[in-house]
């Protein structure tokens, strides 16, 4: 078997995820930032492995940072039986407490926040989870 | 030692000489203390391995994601770089370890990616783009059981949706069983046919055709438990026999030994799983499982004396 044939097509993966990784780079350092109000879908299970999964709370979102003034609802997340359902990687030994922040953010006032970057058209990438207008380990920090 | 037994059998059966049986046994004798050696190696690279993963792990969350990526990414370059000489050289024992890890590596590399850009796709999507990505990889492997893998990966990424109503209808309905188990036959008939001509490039037909009877046989041991009770599940019984029947007949047929069997086992364990289901009493379970083996071993003395197609096993099996 020819070495260059076989190596065209062993890279050709590794070729397309890279791409791919640089695509979403630029996607996610280029787009609009918008802020989404976020809430929980499942009481009994926010967390799901290392992920925080969240629906997008429209009725409190500014939807006058979007053209039209006319929220992208269908454009966000995706779509499951219980909705759209969000994610944003959490490491492990924050999990809990954010949990526990969460499920007191009535209580305590808290209002959690998911920075997108935006193309219209494009997977709205979330860069920056934010707790009363702070980044979430910051909130950790100063709990 | 069994080889041991043999070559003496063989000696005096006047196959080999009595030099050639000590020949013979010295050098499996070396080739085994040969392995013992591969085998610490091996041990210990894992141990390495392992231990090196683990720290990674330890440590991940404070590692910054444009170091994640450029690792793994490096690493991944690195194994296709190792399995391109590798495959080309057909070296076939290394190359297949470097061909299974560059497949894993595509999929880790995905997860890594979903993870930092923190993007919502759930398993089909995943196990699509994996399977698709990593395809190159299986194709120029040999070994049947990561193409048999790779089978499983890929039919995961269809729709569950679908996958669920067409098991909740064969659940309920017996012509739904027999599509099924005919569909997925037929898929085996065709798997084995283009293995014929593509086996000596690719081993994913043949993979394909053992995945299919898999599944078939998934769906007859699930007669058991799905048809609660009444004629339907008789029928489904007799479905049932009647399939590993024809699969023994064809074992016969073909004179292929291991697959008679591999199925004379599954009727076994498809007769126990029936008492297990019906009684739910390990003890009546057991009783009736005996008399079944007995009226078996009766079945195979009567046709032992009547049958040809017995007979013609007996020719076979010397």
């Amino acid at each position: 078997m020819d070495k260059k044939f076989l190596a065209l097509l062993f890279f050709v993966p590794f070729l397309a995820l890279l791409a791919w990784a640089m695509w979403l780079y630029v996607q996610q350092a280029t787009g609009q930032e918008v802020k989404v109000v976020v809430t929980g879908y499942d009481p009994r299970d926010l967390l799901s492995g290392h992920y925080i999964q969240y629906t997008i709370d429209w009725e409190k979102t500014d939807c006058n940072q979007f053209a039209d003034g006319k929220c992208p609802e269908k454009e966000f997340c995706k779509e499951e039986r219980w909705g759209r359902q969000c994610r944003f990687y959490i490491p492990e030994r924050n999990a809990q407490e954010l949990n526990r922040m969460f499920w007191r953010r009535n209580d305590t006032d808290r209002v959690f926040e998911v920075i997108y970057s935006y193309h219209k058209g494009s997977e709205p990438l979330a860069k920056q989870l934010l707790i009363n207008g702070k980044d979430w380990r910051e909130s950790l920090e100063n709990k | 030692m069994k080889i041991a037994n043999k070559l003496q059998n063989w000696v005096e059966q006047g196959l080999i000489s009595q030099s050639q049986a000590e020949q013979i046994l010295l050098s499996e004798k070396s080739n085994h203390s040969n392995m013992v050696w591969k085998w610490m190696y091996g041990i210990a690279g894992l141990f390495i391995g392992l231990g090196i993963i683990l720290i990674i792990s330890a440590n991940w969350d404070d590692i910054p994601a444009s170091v994640k990526l450029f690792g793994d990414f490096a690493l991944w370059a690195g194994v296709i770089y190792a399995a391109v000489k590798n495959v080309a050289d057909k070296k076939s024992k290394v190359s297949e370890i470097l061909l299974v890890v560059s497949f894993l590596l595509v999929g880790a590399t995905i997860g890594l990616i979903g993870q930092i850009f923190n993007l919502s796709g759930g398993w089909q999507s995943f196990a699509m783009t994996w399977s698709l990505l990593g395809l190159p990889y299986v194709f120029f492997s040999r070994l049947l059981s990561f193409n048999f893998c790779w089978n499983i990966l890929f039919f995961t990424s269809f729709n569950f949706n679908f996958i669920e109503r067409v098991l909740n209808y064969i659940n309920q309905h017996l012509d739904g069983l027999i599509m099924a188990i005919a569909v997925l036959s037929l898929l085996s008939y065709a798997g084995k046919k283009l293995d014929e001509s593509a086996n000596k490039y690719t081993l994913l037909p043949k993979a394909f055709q053992c995945f299919s009877m898999f599944t078939a046989y998934v769906l007859v041991f699930s007669t058991c438990f799905w048809y609660n009770a009444g004629i339907i599940s008789l029928m489904a019984y007799i479905v049932a026999f009647l399939f590993f029947g024809v699969r023994m007949f064809m074992a016969v047929k073909t004179q292929d030994m291991l697959s008679f069997k591999r199925n004379a086992i599954a009727v076994e364990v498809y007769i126990f799983l029936i008492f297990v289901s019906r009684f739910e009493n390990l003890l009546l379970s057991g009783f009736g499982f005996v008399l079944a083996g007995l009226a078996v071993l009766a079945l195979i003395y009567s046709l032992r004396k009547t049958s040809k197609y017995i007979k013609t096993m007996e020719v076979f099996h010397g």
